[in-house]
């Protein structure tokens, strides 16, 4: 005769439903960091001025006219005109593409040689572990710098051959983190259940390891992007880099120097554009890493 | 009685007052210092220079202290004043042979150096024997070239001491040359011994220390602490017979990047328009009292040209280089971008250097800014509307920001107006550049040449086939020839070079783009008869400065009107 007290609510199956994927929890953790928010707004902005400049940039980025050099920001150049009185907004945001493509195409091959490399040293150990690791110290103990400086007098300027010649150092980092990583997971007990029915050495990186790894390795990507900026910036300050009149963030900052003083806004609008993009990243990437780590489930 | 005693006694006391007044000061030489003069303890002048590795011309060039500032301890045979004409210092009297191979130097004896040994023969020829030989490898030793087996002596083929360089008797010095040379008065500018007796005592950089170092000239090394600046102060035991006002030249080291900053800061009393920036530029411009200061003049007669490899496709063809030249705006470069650093330029030969003619090419064709028939040109050379052009790097060498931006003008006239891509690379590395384009691999580039002495031979002669620039032209060369050698018939030689310069224009073996009229900046409290108008009216501090081999040491002298807290 008494009632019973309600059956309790089916929330704790969409809680468990929730936790099914990694990917899924982690983008829920990272659209709840305000940081990591703002940061991928930024990012976005600048992926779309690399994605589509003709469609953002006032002119073309070569656009050149004498007559209206050295003008301060206002009227039709929003953000002023450089020494041969091309457009410095539309410039910024050639630059942007320049800059954005030279950084994302060193990181990707920075992962194509580098992950392979360090998973393959990490999770098999043994003479392959030996070879990689003292390669890793020759390549460390090159300064890098001086190694693409050396690189581009082979191969000539260009945006191709800039990124070949970061690139050419950039792969030690990810390859060294990846082996680390790969080492530290290869005792775990999911990857010796895992062994344990069967999986092969693909099926254990891709499915098992990779997932954990990823974390620290796309942090890695995302902050160094601004370092492959700055490195595409010294070359071509140096007359070994890209030459004009495509434009890059890095160079634009460098060549200013000679302006500076008087006007200002030809520094002033690329550092800050520089200062958005490291700062976008930084967010995005430590919010990934709060985001897709293991130990930080928020439900 | 009283009152003329009193008055007798003011007078006497006013006329010894105003003797006090009007007595002025004697130097360190016993010169009596001008009129308008500050007290002596002012009179020295402070620049900023990077710091080399030696103080003399003789021993390197490219490594000297600041490029120009410290040869300054020896007794050239001449020197230049603001007219650019030769003084003799050194020597007191010349002649050549009536072949015009030979020049006879007499010297003058009274010249000795400040530790008591005479300035003779000995050391002249010593000096030359030293830069001839491939042990010294002095880095301008291209120079003397025309000078009887210097070539082979510096290529180690034979003794340094069989060079067309002897000593005759104790004062006189003979130069032999490999063909007539009637320009080697010009080129005896450069003679500035070194003390055989100190090298051989102290090695060739005995003029690196106060202690060890050795002066013909009225300044000695009294101070070089590394890092920080180098002074030179009076050499008391000066001889010769100039009578200098200036008693200390003081160096500080620094880049030139903060020259202009320093100037402004009151740190320096002259600034080198080279190291100006184009916001310096700017900012002088729009300082009255600056630009006051501003004093542009001639420099070393230097033109800025588009260079070629006329040799190989697709610059072979005379019509594209004769549509490129006719692509380029550049009375709205000079306008826009050049401004006051520079004038037109339709010729190599500056107006003012000796045989130029700029004013009669200026309408010759390749100088004629017309975009239809440049794109004519083009399409009539089979790239019509530039399809097909190979795409060009245009090289640069190590330029400051002005150069750059008017390669980038150019770059972008040349898309504008034919449809060609060029794109601009400033090489960081000068001698990157130079490897390539002496190897005559360098197919588009933007340079530069400044005079070394005041006779076409000197400019015009690297234009020469053979030389730095890929570019051959048969006529060009024999005119060249006959004219460098040419003595007795200055109407004859003169012409000569200008029917050359003529062909240079015509052939488009360069695209001429400006001259630079560089100007420096000096405080007011700076005078002297070498920086008051020169004959065709321009007061500057003139080319080569405060070098052994210009006027401007000895006439310079720092007014009372300086500033009292100014401080060596």
């Amino acid at each position: 005769m008494s009632t019973l007290p309600a059956a309790p609510e089916a929330a704790p199956l969409r809680r468990v439903a929730a936790q099914r994927t990694l990917w899924r929890n982690a983008a829920r953790s990272f659209s709840r960091n305000r940081l990591a928010m703002v940061g991928l707004v930024i990012v976005a902005v600048l992926v779309l001025c690399a994605a589509v400049p003709f469609l953002l940039a006032p002119q073309p980025y070569y656009k050149a006219r004498l007559v209206d050099n050295l003008q301060f920001p206002g009227g039709r150049h929003l953000f002023g005109t450089d020494q041969v009185g091309r457009d410095l907004l539309s410039r910024i945001i050639y630059g942007i593409r320049t800059s954005l493509v030279v950084g994302f195409s060193v990181q990707a091959i920075a992962i194509l040689i580098g992950f392979p490399l360090g998973a393959a040293a990490g999770l098999r150990g043994g003479p392959l572990d030996f070879v990689v690791m003292r390669l890793l110290e020759v390549m460390t103990a090159l300064p890098n710098f001086l190694f693409a400086l050396f690189l581009m007098s082979i191969l000539g300027n260009g945006v191709i051959n800039v990124i070949l010649a970061v690139s050419a150092t950039a792969w030690i980092d990810v390859c060294r983190l990846t082996r680390a990583q790969f080492l530290g997971l290869r005792e775990r007990e999911f990857v010796v259940a895992a062994r344990s029915y069967g999986a092969g050495d693909w099926r254990v990186v891709f499915r098992h390891l990779l997932p954990h790894a990823l974390p620290s390795l796309v942090v890695m990507l995302a902050l160094g992007i601004p370092s492959a900026i700055f490195a595409e910036a010294g070359l071509s300050f140096l007359g070994v880099g890209i030459n004009d009149p495509l434009p890059s963030l890095g160079k634009m900052v460098s060549e200013s120097m000679s302006y500076l003083s008087v006007y200002w806004y030809m520094g002033v609008f690329p550092t800050i554009t520089i200062a958005l993009a490291m700062l976008g990243f930084n967010f995005v990437g430590d919010g990934l890493r709060d985001a897709l780590d293991p130990t930080m489930y928020s439900v | 009685m009283r009152p003329r005693l009193i008055s007798l006694i003011a007078i006497g006391v006013l006329a010894l007052a105003g003797g006090g007044i009007a007595a002025a000061d004697t130097n360190a030489w016993g010169v009596t210092m001008p009129a308008d003069a500050a007290p002596l303890d002012q009179q020295f002048v402070r620049l900023l220079s990077t710091e080399g590795t030696t103080a003399d011309f003789s021993v390197s060039v490219y490594k000297r202290v600041g490029n120009s500032y410290s040869s300054i301890m020896a007794t050239p045979f001449f020197r230049i004043d603001k007219n650019f004409e030769l003084q003799p210092v050194g020597v007191t009297s010349y002649e050549s042979s009536r072949d015009g191979k030979t020049w006879t130097f007499h010297m003058d004896p009274k010249v000795k150096w400040s530790d008591g040994n005479p300035l003779t023969a000995d050391d002249v020829v010593f000096t030359f024997q030293y830069d001839a030989d491939p042990k010294t490898a002095w880095d301008f030793a291209w120079f003397w070239s025309d000078i009887v087996n210097w070539d082979a002596a510096v290529a180690g083929k034979v003794p340094v001491t069989s060079i067309g360089v002897k000593k005759i008797d104790t004062y006189t010095v003979q130069f032999t040359t490999t063909v007539p040379s009637p320009y080697f008065l010009s080129k005896a500018l450069y003679v500035r011994p070194l003390s055989k007796a100190a090298v051989q005592k102290y090695g060739d950089h005995y003029n690196n220390d106060p202690a060890t170092a050795v002066s013909s000239s009225p300044w000695i090394l009294t101070e070089w602490t590394k890092g920080k600046r180098m002074v030179f102060g009076p050499n008391t035991r000066y001889t010769g017979k100039l009578r200098p006002y200036l008693q200390n030249i003081i160096i500080d080291f620094g880049p030139f990047e903060s020259e202009f900053n320093a100037y402004q800061n009151n740190e320096i009393d002259m600034a080198d328009q080279y190291s100006f920036t184009p916001a310096n530029i700017a900012t002088i411009s729009a300082d009255p009292q600056l630009n006051k200061e501003y004093h542009p003049g001639y420099g070393d007669f230097r033109t800025y040209y588009v260079g070629f490899d006329t040799l190989h496709k697709p610059f072979n063809d005379l019509r594209v280089r004769q549509a490129i030249a006719k692509a380029i705006d550049r009375d709205t470069i000079i306008k826009k971008v050049v401004g006051r650093q520079g004038m037109a330029a339709y010729s190599f030969l500056m107006p003012g250097f000796p045989d130029a003619n700029s004013a009669a090419l200026k309408q010759e064709f390749p100088n004629v800014y017309d975009v239809k028939a440049a794109q004519k040109l083009l399409a009539d050379a089979g790239y019509p509307g530039g399809k097909g052009f190979p795409a060009q790097e245009m090289w640069l060498r190590n330029e400051p920001a002005l150069n750059e931006a008017i390669a980038e003008a150019i770059a972008s006239m040349l898309k504008d107006n034919l449809g060609i891509d060029v794109q601009v690379s400033n090489k960081g590395d000068p001698k990157l550049f130079m490897t390539a384009l002496n190897a005559h691999q360098l197919p588009f580039y933007f340079l530069s040449y400044g005079f070394d002495y005041l006779d076409p031979s000197n400019m015009l002669g690297i234009w020469v086939s053979g030389g730095r620039h890929a570019w051959v032209n048969p006529k060009f060369d024999a005119l060249m020839k006959d004219a460098t050698s040419l003595s007795g018939n200055k109407a004859k030689r003169d012409q000569e070079f200008k029917d050359a310069e003529k062909i240079l224009v015509d052939d488009v073996g360069g695209i001429f783009i400006y001259h630079v009229t560089p100007g420096n900046i000096y405080k007011p409290y700076v005078k002297g008869s070498e920086l008051d108008p020169d004959k065709t009216g321009v007061a500057t501090w003139h080319w080569p400065g405060l070098e052994d081999v210009g006027a401007l040491n000895s006439s310079i002298y720092i007014s009372n009107d300086v500033p009292s807290d100014r401080h060596m």
